[in-house]
Formats: C-alpha cells, sequence, structure tokens
C-alpha cells in the first residue's frame, strides 16, 4: 500500500485501521513502513481516508505473496478461493481429506494479528519436512520443496503476511510425535502460531483428543464441527 | 481457512456465540449437481439462516459480497463496507456461482433450529458449526445428525508476549482473517468510555472490517461495555 502525499491531510486516521502497525507518522507526516507492510488492504477497505491518498500499487514477484495471503478478498491463484488456505475439514464430509485414523494439522503462522516472516514460516516446514504428508492444495505447500521443506524460491523469505496456514495430516499414532516438534520449533521463531488439530469423529468422541490430553496437551473448549449435512458422503 | 476458529473468551462468553458456516467444495462435482440446481439450494439455505435471527449474514454472489449486521445502518458505510438487509441477501440473484456461506448466532437454540431445518431439507451442502464442542454436540445429538469430524484449537504458540491484552484479543479474534487492528479495537472502547459512540456503534465499527462478515456484534457490543465500565 502507498500513500500519495500530495493528497494525504496529515489527519492520522488511517493509522489506527492498519493490523500490524505499518501506518506510521514521524514530523507531521504520514509514510507505510514497506516492510511491516502485508498489502491486507484493510486501511484502503475501510473508507478512512477522506482523501483518497490511500492507493495499491501492481505489486510484483515476490511481494504480490503478501496479498495473496494476507487480503482475504484476494483468491489464490492455486485454491482458487479467496482466504489462506483450503476447504480443510469444512467439506471433508464429501472429500474425505482426513480419513478415520488420520490426523490434520494447520499451523496458521502470525495468527492472531501479529503477521509473520516467511522465514519464520519456512523454520517450521523445515522441521515438519518428511515427517507429514503436506496438502496439495495449500498456497504455502506450492511454494515448497516438500521433500525439504524449503522454499524453492529463496527470495520468498524474505516477504511477510498477516498469516500463512501450513496444512499437513499425518497417522494419529505420529501426531504427539508432531506436536512435540512444533512445541520444540515454537521457541524459535519471532512470531506467533495458531494450530488446529483436525480428526475423524467416532461417534460423539474425537480419538485424538484424549491421546493429545494423555501427552499434556490440552484443546480449548471451542472449535469447529463439521456436522455432517454434506452429500454425498465420502 | 480456518477464520471462525480460535475465537477467545470465557466459557459464558464464548456460549453467546456460533458460527454457521455452509460449504460446497470446489472440487467435488457429485456435491454441486447433488438433488438439483445448486442456486436454488443456496437460496433455500439462506432463508433457513435468515430465519432463525442472526445476527450476521452473509452470501457471495457474482464476485459481491452481500453483509447483514445486527446495528449496521446504512448511515454507518464506509469505504467498501456497505450493509445489506437480510431480505435482500436472501433475494440476491447470481448465488450459484459462489460455494461459501455464513451465519452468526447468539443462542443455541437458533442454532438447533437451523441444523433441524437443515436436515429436513438435505441441502446437500457441508455444514460446520463453530462453538464451544460440547454445546454443538448436544445440538447434534437432539437434531439426530452425527459430528462428523473436528477442527479443535491448542492456543498460539511462540512469542505470545506479542498479543494484545486479553479484552483486545478477545474481540479482534472474532475476525480470523485478523482484519480488525487492536489499535482500533482499543480506540472504539475509548470512544465508548468517553460516551463518543455508543458499544453498539463501536461494535459495528469493528465488525465492519471483517469482510468475511463472521463478527457478532452482539457480543462485542457487551466485550466494550465491559471494557468502557472497568477503564482498561
Amino acid at each position: 500500500m502507498r500513500i500519495n502525499e500530495e493528497e494525504c491531510s496529515g489527519c492520522q486516521i488511517c493509522i489506527m485501521y492498519c493490523p500490524v502497525g505499518a501506518i506510521k507518522a514521524a514530523d507531521g507526516e504520514v509514510y507505510i513502513d514497506q516492510n511491516l507492510c502485508v498489502e491486507c488492504a484493510a486501511c484502503l477497505k475501510s473508507g478512512a481516508c477522506q482523501q483518497d491518498a490511500l492507493y495499491q500499487p501492481e505489486l510484483g514477484w515476490p511481494r504480490v505473496l503478501r496479498s495473496q495471503f494476507s487480503d482475504p478478498l484476494v483468491s489464490h491463484p492455486v485454491t482458487g478461493i479467496s482466504g489462506r488456505g483450503t476447504a480443510e475439514m469444512k467439506t471433508n464430509d464429501v472429500t474425505g481429506r482426513f480419513r478415520e485414523g488420520e490426523v490434520g494439522f494447520a499451523i496458521e503462522m502470525g495468527r492472531p494479528g501479529i503477521s509473520t516472516s516467511f522465514a519464520d514460516v519456512e523454520k517450521i516446514t523445515l522441521v515438519l519436512a518428511g515427517r507429514v504428508e503436506f496438502e496439495s492444495l495449500n498456497p504455502v505447500t506450492v511454494l515448497l520443496d516438500v521433500e525439504t521443506g524449503r522454499f524453492r524460491d529463496p527470495r520468498v523469505r524474505e516477504e511477510r503476511a498477516l498469516s500463512a496456514i501450513i496444512e499437513c495430516k499425518t497417522t494419529e499414532d505420529r501426531g504427539i510425535e508432531v506436536l512435540n516438534l512444533l512445541r520444540e520449533a515454537s521457541e524459535g521463531i519471532k512470531t506467533v502460531f495458531s494450530l488446529c488439530v483436525i480428526n475423524r469423529c467416532s461417534g460423539y468422541e474425537a480419538p485424538f483428543k484424549r491421546k493429545m490430553e494423555e501427552a499434556g496437551f490440552r484443546p480449548r473448549i471451542n472449535g469447529k464441527t463439521n456436522v455432517g449435512l454434506g452429500r454425498p458422503l465420502a | 481457512m480456518t477464520h471462525t476458529h480460535h475465537r477467545r473468551g470465557s466459557r459464558g462468553s464464548l456460549q453467546k456465540d456460533y458460527v454457521v458456516l455452509a460449504m460446497i467444495d470446489p472440487g467435488v462435482e457429485a456435491q454441486h449437481t447433488y438433488r438439483g440446481p445448486l442456486g436454488e439450494r443456496v437460496k433455500k439455505l439462506l432463508e433457513i439462516l435468515a430465519r432463525h435471527d442472526p445476527v450476521a449474514l452473509l452470501a457471495r454472489a457474482s464476485g459481491r459480497r452481500l453483509r447483514y449486521m445486527e446495528g449496521w445502518e446504512p448511515r454507518m458505510d464506509s469505504g467498501i463496507h456497505q450493509s445489506a438487509t437480510p431480505e435482500e441477501i436472501v433475494d440476491c440473484g447470481g448465488l450459484a456461482d459462489e460455494g461459501l456461506t455464513h451465519a452468526v448466532y447468539t443462542s443455541k437454540e437458533a442454532v438447533e433450529g437451523v441444523l433441524n431445518e437443515l436436515k429436513e431439507a438435505d441441502l446437500g451442502i457441508s455444514i460446520v458449526v463453530s462453538g464451544v464442542f460440547d454445546m454443538v454436540f448436544d445440538i447434534c445429538k437432539r437434531v439426530g445428525t452425527g459430528p462428523h469430524t473436528v477442527n479443535m484449537s491448542l492456543g498460539t504458540w511462540g512469542r505470545t508476549q506479542l498479543l494484545p491484552r486479553r479484552s483486545i484479543l478477545e474481540l479482534c479474534t472474532m475476525c480470523g482473517h485478523a482484519m480488525i487492528s487492536p489499535r482500533l479495537a482499543e480506540a472504539m472502547i475509548d470512544r465508548a468510555r468517553r460516551g463518543v459512540v455508543t458499544p453498539e456503534e463501536a461494535a459495528v465499527e469493528l465488525g465492519k472490517q471483517c469482510t468475511c462478515n463472521i463478527f457478532n456484534t452482539t457480543r462485542a457490543a457487551e466485550m466494550i461495555r465491559n471494557a468502557a465500565a472497568e477503564g482498561v
């Protein structure tokens, strides 16, 4: 995002609409820290600028990744849907993406609201590579060499996003090992991640929930339930 | 895309916050053709969602997003954020090309009513309910549908010291894409404290930024009122 300096009145109202604190003021002038800006366009969409001084320039590679990962109104070219990941468990009743005995993980780097560098995303994918099956339709996966967990284009590491979701799955037997690896890796990142754990239900129970609790991982009381009304069932 | 996930708050507060998400998988052709044209089924879906007094309702049609949010009046429109009525959303055309709809409710009774009707209608559209698990499972039992898959939250890991304070986090996590700035939330609480805006108006200004329209303005107004009264 950019500010047309000739149009900007310096009112500073746009500053409070930026989720990552990239819009700043100094010496009476408002400017956007281009390193922090994740191109989510929240400031522009808010209509906060009465002077129409904010504008979105065309973004080239790799900076365009910021917009694709951060602006929920931009459809990702890989998934074809807006947002930051895939349909994951939302349509699992018709896709069978996660089967009985499997556990899925969605590691959302930078959430909630802190943002992330792709260098931090890679720190996690490096740990997971070879131990999980990455979701092939996920926007992070398509940037990776999935054998090593490294970004195929090293310039990606220099970019940032409001969040980026690593989606993968493994078997229930190996799920706790993955959680332990993530716990260790979380100590080496400069941001946060929010962690989803996906599991098929057996009756009104999620079998992996008990395994997590026995291993010292306690899920929150709230989450998402696919209630099984999709048809035809997978 | 886990934007209805990881909402923060006490059990008492979360018990008044449910998101019902309906989705057609883009890659499953059989779901697109199940029991008739998708457009008619999505219209039926929206009628059901609208009938149970949602505090927010979204339809995506032909690249547009039609958004209803309780308390949002046209005078509050700004930027791309334009309000619609539930009737306008139900009656909008061009629904078949978009496979995602949400509604937000403040009671388990409303969600139970929605699921009862959806089960009866057998639309073939996948339905996900975000909320407190044991309450959602109880609803499933009463409706007679079995939970198929769950997405549990293990919370936030890493440098959690970077997170904003609790009341701000609880407001901002009602937009899973983090489009609501913590600074805006602080400003709205401050304006409500000074009487410049009502808590309800402050909630709408926050909710407008959530372009997926899953923000619960009723719950948010209560949070803002409490935070303003506490002076924190």
